[in-house]
């Protein structure tokens, strides 16, 4: 499991508030949207033991609050470092914060918080981590 | 062994009227009021008094073999805030051709049969949710929020459009939260529950939000 921050969520900009994202069964890590505002986390996951095909969920982590992307490839590169990192620390529930959030401002922080999280079904995605 | 999130269901939880109509008359304890009474067509009456905090009730009142019958005259009319046993006064309308009157004014004893219905009971005060296949909180509104879950719920999988099971928490709008703070709580009790094996954590729903129903759908 891992935390993100949620826009608007405490009591001020600056002490934002969390939703979790579970960590395991995640196969790719990809950016979307125009300018780069969503991640997507693909996961695989057997429903039963004895299934043979998985299912293939995505959850799209949305970001879309300013006008330009906020989403960089290192930020995709540290979310793949950070499920790993909680995987291998299953008690742990680490944050996880895009690269620009750390120079960001009072009044540009909220850029880089999160708007929601939803999960979806989707077909396999052409990318592995 | 799973580990669980607790969430608290509101036992007598501030709500809204049900949208069907109210028999007044035959409440008994709590019934008073209406005086002399003429059978007409429907009027209208907001609920003028309340001995809680409940507001914005309206109903059409029409008399049916001497029983007050009360009608929400619109969805967007069913107020909010209203508990069981709270009073509610409805002021007396004069005469009028062909329109049902009243003298005194009607005062009734809210019963849960005439609020939406909740979960909780004093038998039943908490919902328990596995965490252990759970895959985000995600915010749905001011009054609910779900708990989505790594299973699908889809007959035809698409990319990006297949609902997956999920988890529906309902709150009341009175005391009232935000989108983001009932995700934030939620989310706390769940992170809570993935860092301590075997615990039990509750969700502690800001400005005392009151849940009204757990749903998995």
């Amino acid at each position: 499991m891992i935390k993100l921050p949620i826009i608007s969520s405490g009591p001020t900009a600056l002490q934002p508030r969390f939703t979790c994202l579970n960590a395991e069964d995640v196969y790719a890590v990809s950016k979307a949207g125009s300018p780069a505002d969503v991640i997507h986390v693909h996961y695989a996951k057997l429903a039963a033991a004895s299934d043979t095909a998985p299912l293939y969920l995505r959850a799209s982590i949305d970001y879309t609050n300013g006008t330009s992307a906020v989403i960089t490839d290192q930020d995709i590169e540290n979310l793949k470092d950070l499920i790993k990192s909680a995987n291998q620390n299953p008690s742990s529930v680490p944050e996880f914060e895009l690269i620009g959030a750390r120079d960001a401002t009072v009044s540009t922080i909220t850029d880089y918080q999160v708007v929601d999280v939803q999960i979806k079904a989707e077909e396999p995605y052409s990318s592995t981590v | 062994m799973s580990n669980f999130i607790k969430v608290p269901l509101a036992i007598n939880a501030a709500r809204s009227f049900v949208g069907s109509a109210i028999s007044v008359g035959t409440q008994g304890a709590g019934y008073t009021g209406g005086g002399s009474r003429v059978a007409g067509t429907a009027v209208a009456s907001g609920a003028t008094t309340t001995s809680g905090n409940g507001t914005g009730a309206e109903f059409s009142v029409t008399l049916t073999g001497g029983t007050f019958v009360l009608a929400i005259t619109a969805s967007s009319n069913i107020g909010e805030g209203y508990k069981v046993g709270d009073t509610v006064t409805l002021a007396s309308k004069a005469a009028a051709t062909g329109v049902t009157s009243f003298d005194a004014d009607i005062v009734f004893e809210i019963t849960s049969a005439m609020l939406i219905a909740i979960e909780g009971s004093a038998t039943n005060e908490y919902a328990l949710i596995p965490i252990n296949n759970v895959a985000c909180v995600s915010g749905v509104s001011a009054t609910a929020c779900d708990i989505q879950i790594l299973e699908n719920n889809f007959a035809t999988p698409t990319s990006g459009s297949g609902e997956v099971t999920k988890y529906t928490i309902t709150v009341d709008n009175a005391p009232a939260t935000t989108k983001a703070a009932l995700q934030a709580d939620v989310a706390a009790a769940i992170i809570k529950a993935a860092g301590a094996e075997n615990s039990q954590p509750e969700v502690k729903f800001t400005s005392n939000a009151e849940c009204i129903s757990v749903v998995l759908s």
